[in-house]
């Protein structure tokens, strides 16, 4: 029998949808009105199109290099967090460490996520400044690496811990490597809790805001937040247009990323050992 | 196929870590300015400086509180990475006390008598008497703004003291338009609104002798015509302000010139902002002036290089052409000239504001001081606390800020 949706449950829904799209509506509709219709009271559909705030955006504001730069440090940052986040995480969840305090460590590393942002920023800038290394990308990258590392590894040290260790005693058995293990038996039952922390973990790269401002010493290194953060100035009117069509590029790499990485969220279910 | 993948991948790979690693390498000078026009302005007349001293200038727009940020992290640094900075006026105190600056007076700096005496001032520690650290760079004051074709329909001429702008507010609005809007925001927003209203009824923060007179009557007066204003009116940000004035929604509202005024064209008509509380009342200096300086960093390491492109840049040559890239002129002769001024009507009314404007109190704690008496503002429009209670408050937040 058909079960009938109650009519509160279909406006409460309703209402959540449209708390939560109607900002991204609100957006890519502001990017494609003419300025003329973006100076007084803004009408709710769109009266005109235009596609000069996506020009101006690559004429005057060189957008296409921050577009660059915001791949680059999120690309980079993304590898080297997955790959020593990911192994961190397996060898906590296994108790593997050969030191003492492997607890410890995990609540140590949780630490630059429960902290403030600025309390890193400062002892981070002054480092890197006397290394004589605040010229190039790789404070604001490292400082990514460093916000992501914690993340990956607490979420992904419970996906690790649900995997039976018996799967990897037999796998051992037939002679595995301990590469080989992690490759093609443990990586392919975790690829769901990959594919969900690298999305993640990928947009909070992609909007950080506060180290670019900190680490950034170049108009040539800006990242895109950055770029939008100066199109509202107190000086001037703020750039709706500007801004919104900024915002709605911003969001294309996102949407191409998780995609992709969809496809792993799924993989995880069809591929495995063990069978409950 | 997977191989040329993988072949793919690598190769980005290594473009993406050399150019993320690579440090410039060239000589360059590199300024922290206020992001929007002010950049504009500078790469449009920097080449040259470029050329003719075989320099980089980098320039790093930012938005406001990061940038003040950016520049108090970098100060600390023995050879800073920042040669030259923009300063917010109010800034100016705390710099100078902090000693970000270099004192240009020592390094062969003679004034110029050609920038506007109020924004000359500024540059100075002690203000207006000491040394120079920072020219103008950017000439700001607060204009009064009124849409033409309201006041021209009411054969109204344009308000010189607050009882006539609170009269028009009315006679607006009982013909269904807003009145009046005002900046009601917490923080910087509403104390700059309220300010020049506070100073045209001779009050103001503090006295000659820094004790707080925020809860004075004249505060208190200047307080309560505000909330009548806002009673005739609204309370709107910045785009909606000018939005509504402009297209005549509104009759009136206080303002900076950039806000309405981008190139050779005004949004609304513009005067002095009055500086009287009725027509009998003593005349008071009212127009907020909030110029955007530049210093050399005490830290730069090419400090003489610096002070050249700081010349450079604020010269009457070069302020000419920035002035068509959306720059605000300081200097006078440039305020006045004959080419500019049929360009750009509005620039001797700029000239003659700046000449009489206010200064706000200086003192390296006014971001404070601002902070909490626009807290206080807010909670008095808002109807959370009374005028009296509000300007009470304000008036003991302020004085422990001062104490600390």
């Amino acid at each position: 029998m058909k079960k009938k949706t109650s009519w509160y449950k279909i406006i409460l829904i309703g209402i959540l949808l449209i708390w939560t799209l109607f900002p991204i509506y609100w957006m890519i509709s502001l990017s494609l009105r003419n300025s003329a219709e973006l100076r007084s009271s803004i009408p709710l559909i769109p009266q005109s199109f235009a596609t000069e705030h996506f020009s101006r955006l690559f004429t005057e504001k060189d957008f296409g290099r921050a577009l660059f730069n915001s791949l680059q440090v999120t690309v980079i940052s993304l590898f080297f967090a997955l790959a020593f986040g990911l192994a961190t995480a397996y060898i906590l969840s296994r108790k593997r460490l050969k030191i003492t305090g492997g607890d410890v460590s995990l609540f140590w590393i949780l630490l630059v996520r429960i902290l403030p942002p600025i309390a890193f920023a400062i002892p981070l800038y002054l480092i890197m400044t006397r290394l004589n290394l605040i010229q190039t990308k790789i404070p604001i990258i490292s400082a990514h690496i460093m916000i992501n590392i914690a993340f990956i590894v607490w979420f992904m040290i419970t996906f690790f811990i649900t995997l039976p260790e018996e799967m990897e005693d037999s796998a051992r058995i037939d002679g595995a490597s301990e590469m080989q293990l992690l490759t093609k038996i443990i990586f392919p039952l975790v690829m769901p809790g990959v594919a969900s922390v690298a999305i993640l973990a990928f947009m909070t790269s992609w909007n950080e805001y506060l180290y670019g401002v900190i680490f950034i010493q170049s108009p040539k290194n800006y990242t895109i937040p950055l770029i939008l953060a100066t199109l509202n100035s107190e000086q001037e009117l703020a750039d709706y247009g500007l801004i919104a069509a900024g915002g709605t590029i911003s969001l294309i790499p996102i949407l191409l990323f998780v995609i992709f990485a969809q496809n792993y969220l799924i993989s995880g279910l069809s591929s495995g050992a063990v069978k409950e | 196929m997977k191989k040329i993948l993988v072949v793919t991948i690598m190769l980005l790979s290594v473009i993406l870590l050399t150019s993320a690693f690579a440090p410039a390498n060239q000589e360059t000078l590199t300024i922290a300015a206020r992001g929007g026009s002010h950049v504009d302005a500078m790469e449009a007349v920097k080449g040259e400086f470029e050329t003719a001293n075989n320099v980089k200038i980098e320039i790093l727009g930012l938005e406001s509180a990061d940038l003040k940020q950016k520049i108090g992290l970098d100060s600390v640094n023995k050879t800073g990475q920042l040669d030259l900075i923009m300063i917010d006026d109010p800034w100016m105190p705390e710099f100078a006390e902090s000693g970000i600056m270099a004192n240009l007076t020592e390094m062969g700096y003679v004034e110029d008598e050609d920038f506007a005496a109020p924004s000359r001032a500024i540059g100075k520690d002690p203000y207006g008497e000491g040394d120079v650290y920072a020219l103008p760079y950017s000439g700001n004051v607060m204009l009064f703004f009124y849409n033409k074709d309201l006041f021209d329909s009411k054969s109204l001429s344009v308000p010189t003291d607050w009882k006539s702008v609170l009269d028009i507010a009315k006679q607006m609005k009982s013909d269904g338009k807003i009145g009046y809007v005002i900046r009601g925001q917490q923080g910087n927003p509403i104390v700059t609104d309220y300010l020049p209203i506070l100073w045209s009824f001779g009050g103001n923060v503090f006295d000659a002798d820094w004790n707080v007179t925020i809860n004075s009557p004249e505060a208190k007066a200047a307080l309560e015509l505000y909330m009548e204003l806002l009673a005739n009116g609204v309370n709107y940000e910045k785009n909606d302000i000018v939005a509504a004035v402009s297209e005549g929604k509104a009759a009136m509202s206080l303002g900076w010139p950039s806000w309405y005024i981008s190139g050779a064209d005004a949004k609304a008509a513009y005067a002095p902002i009055p500086g009287k509380v009725d027509a009998d009342s003593e005349l008071h200096g009212s127009g907020m002036i909030g110029n955007w300086m530049m210093a050399v960093t005490a830290n730069s390491h090419n400090k003489e290089l610096a002070l050249e492109f700081l010349k450079f840049v604020t010269s009457a040559e070069n302020q000419k052409i920035e002035a068509t890239f959306g720059g605000v002129p300081t200097r006078a002769s440039v305020l006045t000239d004959p080419e500019l001024t049929a360009k750009y009507p509005y620039f001797p009314t700029l000239l003659e504001a700046t000449n009489n404007s206010v200064v706000r109190p200086r003192t390296p704690l006014w971001s404070n001081v601002e902070t909490a008496l626009g807290t206080e503002l807010s909670s008095a429009i808002s109807g959370v606390k009374t005028v009296d209670q509000a300007l009470t408050d304000a008036a003991a937040a302020i004085t422990a800020i001062m104490a600390e």
